[in-house]
């Protein structure tokens, strides 16, 4: 297993320090980072890649710094925000541009491109311009060359948005199992998310790490705490959430949801969906995880 | 795969997405523009600028040794010495308007952020993106110098002066350097001062205040042809030449040390 550790590391833009004093092992599994915008979640990313260099600190893999030897940068796959996706070529063009460019030749991708597409359900448009795909389609591509990199490091900045539930659940189920021997680096806005697929949780606010804890601690913190989220629906969603053993009442037409925290509520709504209900509205009344954030 | 080798052959094939537009624009450039310059010269040489007409008059006198000036002298001499100027601008502009728009677009699209986690240098990047824009530069010069030069010796054959193609020839060749010289601008432009690619100068054929400094190597020596003719138009392109040969240095020289800051590329 290779190792990624930013030891004392301060960081930032230009003059501008987003990021302070952050000392953080990331061990095999997934880690979900967290936080609110402009927290840092995405210039930690870019640190532990090697794009940004530590004003003060180090970033080592393997005990090694990345800025002394950028050989190290073999070991990371780095799905950025924006997908890095040039428009005017197809999505094959897009993916063998940065194999080239990564030093992998067209030949050991061969196979495990079609095996990837198929799962990602992109064998259809393979052969299509990047600029005529939805901006889920985009993500998939995005990730497909992640994937095709078959890096022991992989950081995603937030690879499920604009994806619908069945793509993302898709997704996260390959992640999940690349994540048995590798390290993974997840950042979502989603808290829903992060529970479902984090290993360990860490909250990023100001630059600085106020929580890093296993998923299972951080629930235990959570534990008989409900959330509780609105629904507006059309159609009657009461055999749903009994089947899913929700205790829920109904004022003026919203549903009112008391659910355990882990509740995977994406596939509690395709269940509504399937069952002929149509969602209008969502609304998070209380989400005890948020809570943590503010402290 | 060597690092600058797979980087080389990724910019290739990101070059193939350029075959078709700058192929295109080229082509109807060169037509176009160099057509409407010769038939302007033996048709209606009044609607050139008075500064062109002087200089016309006076190159004219200089390179046929008359002093009864006719359109088609005045054509003789757009054809061999304001062609190859002409067809190096419109070849530099085509392919510097090119790349701004494509490297901007890169680095806005996180091309650049994801080729930074890669490992590979900053001087492999580098090359990369020379080697892609020495491609759509030839895209661009090559179909416009063949359609110009094409004009030029129909016209100077059908004038029957085909004794000065040579004069010509040599013009074309000298220039040749100068539109390596503003595609390496365009480049040592976008990354270090990238925030001049969103100013635009409100002058129609060149928009991007970008792509108006990276043909200044060209577009002053046409300049100076206009308004000191007194200065043969051999001298003026072989300066040219010079100064683009030292200039292609001295940015190939600059270029890895001023982008180092690698987060510049991605963050402004």
């Amino acid at each position: 297993m290779v190792s990624l550790y930013l030891d004392h590391v301060y960081a930032g833009y230009q003059s501008k320090i987003v990021l302070n004093d952050i000392t953080i092992e990331f061990d095999k599994g997934i880690t979900v980072l967290l936080g609110p915008n402009g927290s840092g979640k995405t210039t930690l990313l870019r640190v532990c890649v090697g794009i940004i260099r530590p004003a003060r600190g180090k970033v080592l893999i393997d005990g090694k710094s990345i800025f002394d030897d950028i050989s190290l940068k073999r070991y990371i796959s780095y799905l950025p925000h924006r997908e890095g996706l040039i428009d005017e070529l197809t999505c094959l063009k897009n993916i063998l541009f940065y194999m080239y460019a990564r030093g992998i030749s067209d030949r050991d991708v061969k196979k495990t491109i079609h095996e990837y597409s198929i799962r990602l359900g992109l064998e259809e448009i393979l052969n299509r311009n990047v600029s005529t795909l939805s901006r889920g389609q985009r993500r998939k591509v995005a990730l497909l060359r992640v994937l095709l990199e078959d890096s022991q490091i992989i950081l995603l900045d937030e690879p499920t948005e604009g994806l619908d539930v069945v793509s993302r659940n898709i997704i996260l189920d390959i992640i999940r199992k690349l994540s048995l021997d590798r390290t993974v680096i997840y950042v979502t806005h989603d808290l829903d998310e992060a529970l479902l697929i984090g290993d360990r949780i860490c909250v990023l606010k100001n630059g600085r790490i106020v929580l890093y804890d296993t998923k299972d601690n951080v629930m235990a913190r959570l534990s008989g705490r409900k959330r509780r989220v609105g629904i507006i629906v059309k159609g009657d969603p009461a055999p749903v959430f009994e089947r899913f053993g929700i205790s829920y009442t109904c004022d003026k037409g919203m549903w009112i949801l008391d659910i355990d925290v882990n509740t995977d509520l994406p596939t509690l709504l395709v269940e509504l969906v399937n069952h002929g209900c149509k969602i209008l509205r969502i609304v998070d009344i209380y989400n005890p995880l948020e809570d943590i954030l503010k402290e | 795969m060597s690092s600058i080798k797979g980087v080389v052959k990724a910019y290739v094939l990101r070059a193939e997405a350029c075959i078709s537009p700058v192929l295109r624009l080229s082509v109807l450039l060169g037509i176009v523009m160099s057509t409407l310059l010769i038939v302007t010269g033996l048709y209606a040489p009044n609607l050139y600028t008075p500064t062109t007409r002087h200089a016309l008059y006076i190159l004219t006198k200089e390179i046929l040794q008359t002093s009864q000036i006719s359109p088609k002298d005045i054509t003789i001499v757009i054809a061999t010495v304001f062609e190859p100027f002409f067809a190096a601008i419109m070849a530099t502009f085509v392919a510097s308007s090119y790349l701004v728009n494509t490297i901007g677009k890169d680095k806005f699209s996180g091309v650049f952020e994801i080729l930074l986690s890669y490992p590979i240098s900053i001087k492999d990047l580098l090359i990369g993106l020379i080697m892609f824009s020495i491609y759509v530069a030839a895209l661009s010069y090559i179909p416009i110098t063949v359609i110009a030069t094409g004009i030029v010796v129909t016209t100077l054959s059908y004038l029957s002066s085909s004794q000065f193609l040579n004069l010509y020839i040599d013009l074309t060749l000298l220039l040749l350097p100068s539109v390596i010289s503003c595609i390496l601008i365009s480049i040592l432009i976008v990354f270090t001062i990238p925030k001049i690619i969103r100013v635009r100068t409100g002058m129609l054929p060149i928009q991007n205040l970008a792509t108006l400094i990276s043909i200044l190597p060209i577009l002053v020596p046409v300049l100076v042809l206009n308004i000191v003719p007194t200065i043969p138009p051999y001298v003026i392109a072989l300066s040219t030449f010079t100064s683009s040969i030292v200039l292609t240095a001295l940015i190939l020289l600059i270029l890895p040390r001023v982008i180092r800051p690698l987060e510049l590329i991605i963050t402004s």
